[in-house]
């Protein structure tokens, strides 16, 4: 961390803080760079804001930056105990291939559909009472500090 | 070589014939044995059979060793052949010992005690036999006696008293009745010069505060703080007579040729991404953070690390942040049980995912032998932006330890972020420009020795510009943090992660006690959001670990949930929610999920408030990401403060709309309690 980019963050943040805690106008500005999506993690549906281009910098979430609801990398599921839904079965009906399943028990499909990740994801939540977790597998946008 | 021994023989056979006089005329000249005859003689031309060119391992390890008493490393065999060798052992005491059957590494499985000696005939000569193996199934056999010889137990672990203990000092081949080799008055662990001394361990303030200039800021004299290391260097540092202590950072890598590091890397439980290798990456933020941990001590170069006999388990997974990848650093890599701590200085501003506790659960549970690896975090750097570290999942939760920065005046850094889950505090400077910041490694030759005040980023006498002194940022505090926990698991490797945590909190130092945010809890615990539990204090931990401490019971768990549909009005008034716990048990960790309607929630303060009147502040208001709508559908809040209080009684949570216009509707409220 450089003491050079200090001054400057203060500034934006007294800039931004004036308006922000004041009328709120910088956040809702800022939210019209985002698109929702929903996914469902660990039973749990929750909103995720995606950055609708990849100018934009999010405080948001870490499904910033380069990603795109566009975007077709592949899902993440969890499934609940004792489903009685066949993997190969639930590829073929979402466009999913397996690649490997992880030791705590998420599978890792790559997407093979015509869909993007967040369609199929929204699909799944739709249909599959099973599932526990369903969210797009992209890559993730954690930074040193 | 044989078929040349062939040839021998057949012309030795053919000159002992000749010398019979078979056939041979009287006056001719006798054959000179070993000499091919050259006249009178009908050599038939026949040539010597030819043997296939085989070679078999050949050991080139003594088959007698001597080793101290107190030592797992026996010895690491050898044998030569042209093709790769593998090892394996059998024998009377083989039993006691395992070998690495690729590298030919022979350890103790226990290391041996030369006063109660496991051997078969318990003479303290253990017989084993190894063979070794090649490709093309060649074996050799080497019987070997280890006897393993008497040490004075009496004595101090650091017999002249000079800050290096007995058993590195054998490690390093220092003497171990000198404490002061140079002669230039200054014990040897603590000397700067000399093929022993660290060059620029005076500067390292964070472990050995001179008060004095560490980098040049200008501040020409600071106060001495410091982590209090030097009465456990007597002892302590990552190097129990060969059992390693192992420390994880997942970073952006670790430059592992560093002159520095090189030697405590351990590349079989370091990662390339998703492959077993080299973890060295582009960005030298993971090498500065190894360095801050385990810089390698008394071999003449640069700096030192906290646990600086350690040996490093490297990840740049920062630099393609693939999930399976960070599963099998964090859980099922190689060798991934024996590594004690992992510390990770990352994180992002705001996540709800649960992927990250998800794996540091199976890893707690399961890694270390059930004891749990340690989860150490950075806490952020994003006060000065209305940043909170409960915004993220990956570090509120139960199995992470959250970390805040101090700068040398034991005041929190100006850019540590704040938040109820923060559990403990370490050293990281605040800017190198205006105080004292860490000094590390860096990658080597990209450092700058000359400059102003912004681009001078090394000492001078860094010829090699491999070193730095900028390293700042809850980056380098929570490195601090989890060396000084490896430490503390060298002194009493059987804590769990749990009693780590519970010994954090129970031995950190208060700092800065005027700050106003400091909480006392019902047994005396004090608690911040800017401090967490205080400064980490190594010392106190271990003298705690080492003598009255008894490993925590299970975990247990209680929870409840309660539906409360209320409008929190917009006018600054504070309404309680209240929860009853029935559950009797002493709290370690404590979780609220808040689901509110307002898309402001940075409008919010909430307070969580104990059975035992404990009061805690979980949120602040003006915490705010750019989306702000985080609590519609539930998000939870993590507290640290409550450590040691009892479960059992109503819980109260009090929120209050701060910040004018927008209001919203409290849905439900989620309590758990996790403790014993």
């Amino acid at each position: 961390m450089n003491k050079t980019t200090l001054p400057l963050a203060a500034l934006l943040f007294l800039l931004g803080s004036s308006l922000a805690f004041s009328d709120k106008t910088d956040l809702k500005m800022a939210e019209k760079n985002y698109t929702e999506a929903i996914i469902l993690d660990e039973g749990v549906k929750r909103t995720i804001h995606i950055p609708k281009d990849s100018n934009t910098t999010a405080k948001a979430s870490t499904y910033e930056s380069i990603q795109t609801l566009s975007k077709k990398e592949g899902v993440m599921v969890s499934f609940r105990k004792n489903n009685g839904l066949s993997i190969g079965v639930f590829e073929t009906k979402y466009g999913l291939k397996l690649q490997e399943k992880l030791a705590i028990g998420y599978y890792i499909f790559e997407n093979v559909s015509d869909k993007s990740d967040m369609e199929i994801v929204q699909d799944i939540i739709k249909n599959e009472s099973a599932v526990k977790t369903v969210k797009p597998n992209w890559e993730k946008k954690n930074i040193p500090r | 070589m044989k078929s040349n021994l062939f040839l021998l023989i057949f012309v030795i056979i053919i000159g002992l014939l000749n010398g019979c006089g078979g056939g041979s005329s009287s006056n001719s000249t006798e054959p000179i044995i070993g000499q091919l005859p050259t006249d009178n003689i009908d050599v038939p031309s026949i040539e010597p059979p030819v043997e296939p060119d085989i070679q078999i391992p050949i050991f080139i390890t003594e088959n007698t060793l001597l080793v101290r008493e107190n030592t797992v490393i026996a010895t690491s065999v050898q044998a030569d052949d042209d093709s790769s060798v593998s090892y394996s052992i059998s024998g009377t005491d083989s039993l006691l010992f395992i070998i690495d059957s690729r590298l030919g590494t022979l350890k103790f499985k226990t290391a041996p005690n030369f006063e109660s000696p496991l051997d078969n005939n318990q003479d303290n000569i253990y017989e084993i036999t190894v063979t070794a193996t090649d490709t093309a199934n060649n074996k050799a056999v080497l019987t070997m006696y280890i006897s393993v010889t008497d040490i004075d137990e009496s004595s101090a672990d650091d017999s002249d008293n000079d800050y290096i203990s007995d058993n590195i000092e054998i490690l390093i081949q220092s003497d171990l009745g000198e404490s002061d080799i140079n002669n230039n008055g200054i014990e040897d662990g603590l000397d700067t010069q000399g093929v022993y001394g660290d060059t620029f361990f005076d500067h390292l303030w964070y472990i050995r505060s001179l008060g004095t200039l560490t980098n040049e800021s200008g501040v020409r004299s600071i106060i001495p703080n410091d982590l209090n290391l030097l009465g456990l260097y007597h002892t302590y540092m990552g190097y129990n007579y060969g059992e390693n202590i192992i420390v994880q950072i997942v970073d952006t890598g670790v430059e592992a040729d560093h002159e520095d590091l090189v030697a405590n890397m351990d590349l079989s439980r370091s990662y390339d991404n998703a492959t077993v290798g080299d973890p060295s990456g582009s960005n030298a933020h993971g090498t500065k953070v190894a360095g801050i941990m385990a810089a390698r001590a008394f071999n003449g170069k640069g700096v030192r690390g906290i646990i600086p006999f350690a040996k490093i388990a490297g990840s740049n997974w920062l630099e393609a942040q693939r999930t399976p990848a960070l599963e099998k650093a964090w859980l099922t890599g190689d060798g991934a049980n024996d590594i004690a701590v992992s510390n990770n200085s990352w994180g992002s501003y705001f996540d709800t995912d649960t992927l990250y506790e998800s794996i540091m659960e199976l890893g707690t549970r399961t890694l270390r032998d059930g004891k749990g690896r340690v989860y150490v975090f950075a806490g952020g750097n994003d006060r000065i932006d209305g940043g909170n570290a409960n915004l993220q999942y990956a570090l509120s939760n139960r199995y992470a330890i959250a970390v805040a920065g101090l700068k040398h005046d034991n005041t929190y850094a100006d850019y540590s972020t704040p938040g109820s889950n923060i559990l403990v505090s370490g050293y990281s400077g605040n800017y190198y420009q205006d105080s004292p910041t860490l000094g590390s490694t860096t990658i080597m030759g990209t450092s700058s020795n000359t400059g102003n005040i912004d681009t001078q980023t090394t000492w001078d006498e860094d010829v090699q510009e491999n070193y730095t002194f900028t390293t700042n940022g809850t980056s380098a505090a929570s490195p601090t943090v989890a060396a000084s926990i490896a430490l503390v698991l060298e002194a009493c490797p059987d804590l769990t992660y749990r009693d780590i945590k519970y010994l954090v909190a129970k031995n950190a130092l208060q700092i800065d006690s005027s700050n106003p945010t400091w909480v006392t809890n019902a047994v005396g615990f004090k608690h911040s959001i800017d401090y967490g539990f205080g400064l980490i204090n190594p010392q106190g931990m271990i003298d705690e670990c080492t003598t009255t401490y008894t490993i925590l019971p299970s975990e247990r768990n209680a929870s409840i949930t309660k539906v409360f549909n209320e409008q929190i009005p917009d006018d600054r008034s504070t309404l309680s929610f209240d929860l009853n716990v029935t559950e009797d048990m002493t709290v370690e960790w404590v979780e609220v999920t808040i689901d509110n309607t307002n898309r402001f929630a940075s409008d919010y303060r909430v307070a969580l408030i104990s059975p035992e009147g404990t009061k805690t502040t979980i949120m602040t208001e003006n915490t705010s990401p750019d989306i702000n709508n985080w609590m519609n559908g539930g998000f939870r809040l993590g507290a640290a403060a409550l450590m040691g209080e009892k479960s059992q009684g109503l819980w109260r949570v009090e929120m209050t709309d701060l910040v004018a216009d927008d209001a919203g509707t409290l849905r439900s409220i989620q309590l758990k309690v996790y403790g014993h």
